[in-house]
């Protein structure tokens, strides 16, 4: 089958940075990161439903989480 | 004896708001305003404040301004993007409770563009006469959220509500599941809001949310829809490298350098960000005909749409993604081929002028019903061919339902929730994480799309795709019995595609029994539209596991705006 390939490469965080505040958890509406409980730290958990709205990149207090996107876009033909 | 505390987390309260995004967000705020004594709970499958549409891209709010005038703007929206199947009352009670909601996002305390002196920033529409638009930044449902939160509504996060409780004709809650711990939740309610949003079908990326989870629950429980035919837009993003962009299609031209438009369109045709129905069918012959692809051509000079404003968020959300296609994206002397995804927004709860559905004890607002409530017509709401509307309605509509369920919870008393039908529901809700080998949910998703995205089934309609899209529906129905979920978010998924498919059939089915063209419906083998035979709204409603359809004649009589002039 076709499958669309998806919308983002990759979802990078610098955990020496990351304090641990869950911001780009709640900021995420796709649940593409969860909680690592043990670490304190956010885990990417289904990249594969990333859309790069880039809400957890604009929300992180400290700038150490980057999403790359596929460019172009897997965008569904309607012809 | 088993108690339903043996199944699961049982929640009791007096109003029950399914969806934690702005339509959600202000039914609490105003339901606690009616009601400050009223227990208010939101449950949300993300994050409230976080989830649902109304963050993403920026929020261009369309509304009537000071000086507008409402008869002219109504008549506007009637006539040319409506045509006669609005509600014209419920339509003239949201453009005249507009500029009021406008007003109370800033008591709320978002942030509207304001000019250097401090005004709110206020430009004519330049899809409609006698409309007017601002902007607003995208975080404005944290202090929303916040102020509901100080008010004493209570939230609960990751719960997926699938399934709404039923004892006879009346709604008296709700169930889901945990998408982290798997925990199956049981919602006791006196009133119960739908909020959680239309069905995108999951083609573009700022509208994933929307998955139709509100309103296949609703018509599982019986509820009826209305106007399921009109949810079917499509744009043409300017970057198809991106999915951005949405405006200037008088740039479009095919490979052969002609201007789309010129070919397509007549002057008066509508502008809006939409493409035109008949533009989206030619850009489609083009294709087909060997004169592809089409290209975003704008003379030099002239570069596409950005909307500038002095809102932090939202210029930092631009910056952001310019510096991502900059780096990332295609080199910017590459001409840009564009996309013409479906914008799907089916929203087909049927509601009444407070946004109470055919079921007692239930409402619908936002997204969820805004086509079912007819306030817009014969076009995909929102946007429609007025765009900065879908914020709007969620707002207005949930002033209205926030009020109503009020009022009825405080007359109310909760219901018992039986035991067998709810532990019937948990056994349904969990049975894809029990198999073995399967369908996955995002396999299905990619079936689906394959039956609602192509304009041949979905904007170029005749009696014979339709049917074939029909048969592909239900040959896809049989395959997600297998649906398999590796863990709780697919099972997530798993229900969603569950709701999208629904929300498909309800679209096609109601296409096929409305047997002329009128708006955003084109029917090949009825291209006229037929005033005779069809202002009406097609009701459809589950009867026995099937869509039972109806007609129910629309009361042009009383109302202002008539065909003709």
């Amino acid at each position: 089958m076709d499958t669309p390939k998806t919308w983002v490469k990759e979802i990078k965080i610098n955990f020496s940075d990351c304090k641990g505040c869950k911001t780009c958890m709640n900021a995420c509406f796709a649940d593409v990161i969860r909680w690592n409980e043990a670490d304190k730290k956010p885990v990417v958990a289904y990249p594969e439903d990333c859309v790069w709205c880039l809400a957890c990149e604009a929300g992180c207090p400290v700038q150490c989480i980057e999403v790359v996107p596929n460019i172009p876009a897997p965008l569904r033909s309607s012809y | 004896m088993s108690t339903l505390e043996d199944l699961g987390e049982v929640v009791s309260t007096d109003i029950l708001i399914i969806g934690g995004g702005i339509g959600g967000l202000v039914t609490a705020l105003k339901a606690k305003e009616e009601n400050p004594g009223a227990d208010v709970l939101v449950v949300e499958k993300q994050t409230a404040g976080w989830a649902g549409k109304a963050t993403k891209i920026g929020g261009i709010l369309a509304f009537l301004g000071p000086g507008n005038n409402a008869d002219k703007f109504m008549d506007f929206q009637v006539r040319t993007s409506g045509f006669y199947l609005n509600d014209q009352e419920l339509l003239a009670k949201y453009i005249n409770s507009s500029y009021k909601a406008i007003q109370e996002f800033e008591e709320w305390g978002a942030k509207l563009a304001k000019t250097p002196d401090g005004k709110m920033v206020i430009t004519p529409a330049f899809w409609a006469p006698e409309w007017s638009t601002t902007y607003i930044d995208i975080d404005l449902m944290l202090p929303i959220r916040n102020k509901a939160r100080k008010m004493g509504v209570k939230f609960l996060n990751k719960i997926h509500v699938v399934d709404l409780l039923k004892k006879s004709n009346k709604i008296i809650g709700a169930v889901g599941f945990d998408i982290i711990t798997g925990k199956y939740h049981i919602f006791n309610a006196k009133a119960t809001v739908l909020a959680n949003g239309s069905c995108g079908y999951k083609v573009r990326r700022f509208w994933i949310a929307g998955t139709g989870d509100g309103i296949a629950a609703a018509y599982r429980a019986e509820a009826e829809m209305r106007n399921a035919e009109y949810g079917n837009l499509y744009g043409h993003t300017v970057w198809q490298d991106t999915d951005s962009g949405m405006v200037g299609h008088q740039f479009l031209v095919n490979a052969l350098g002609e201007n789309m438009p010129k070919k397509y369109l007549s002057d008066e045709s509508p502008t809006g960000v939409f493409l035109p129905v008949q533009l989206a069918v030619g850009l489609e012959k083009e294709v087909a005909e060997g004169r592809g692809p089409i290209y975003f051509a704008p003379p030099p000079g002239n570069p596409p749409y950005v909307m500038r404003t002095n809102l932090p968020k939202l210029n930092d959300w631009q910056k952001r993604t310019a510096e991502k296609e900059q780096k990332y994206g295609l080199p910017p002397d590459v001409r840009r081929e564009i996309g013409v995804p479906l914008h799907g927004e089916t929203s087909c709860i049927k509601v009444d002028h407070e946004m109470k559905t055919s079921l007692e004890g239930l409402w619908a607002i936002g997204d969820t019903s805004y086509a079912g409530s007819a306030v817009a017509g014969a076009v995909a709401s929102p946007p429609g061919i007025t765009p900065g509307s879908g914020i709007m309605f969620a707002v207005i509509s949930a002033g209205w339902a926030g009020a109503s369920a009020a009022r009825y919870a405080k007359e109310a008393a909760l219901d018992n929730v039986g035991y067998a039908e709810t532990k019937a529901l948990k056994d349904s809700i969990f049975a894809s994480t029990q198999k073995g080998k399967g369908l996955s949910p995002g396999d299905a998703i990619s079936l689906l799309q394959d039956v609602m995205a192509p304009m041949k089934y979905n904007l170029r309609r005749s009696k014979q795709r339709l049917n074939e899209a029909l048969t592909r529906l239900d040959e896809l129905k049989e395959k997600i019995s297998s649906l398999q979920a590796k863990d709780l978010h697919y099972l997530s998924k798993c229900h969603e595609v569950k709701s999208m498919i629904l929300c498909a059939e309800l679209t096609y089915r109601a296409a096929l029994m409305r047997e002329e063209s009128r708006g955003f419906h084109f029917r090949e083998d009825y291209p006229k539209a037929d005033d005779k035979n069809w202002l009406k709204w097609i009701i459809l409603k589950q009867d026995n596991g099937k869509v039972k359809l109806s007609k129910q004649p629309i009361p042009i009589d009383k109302y202002m705006i008539k065909p003709g002039k």
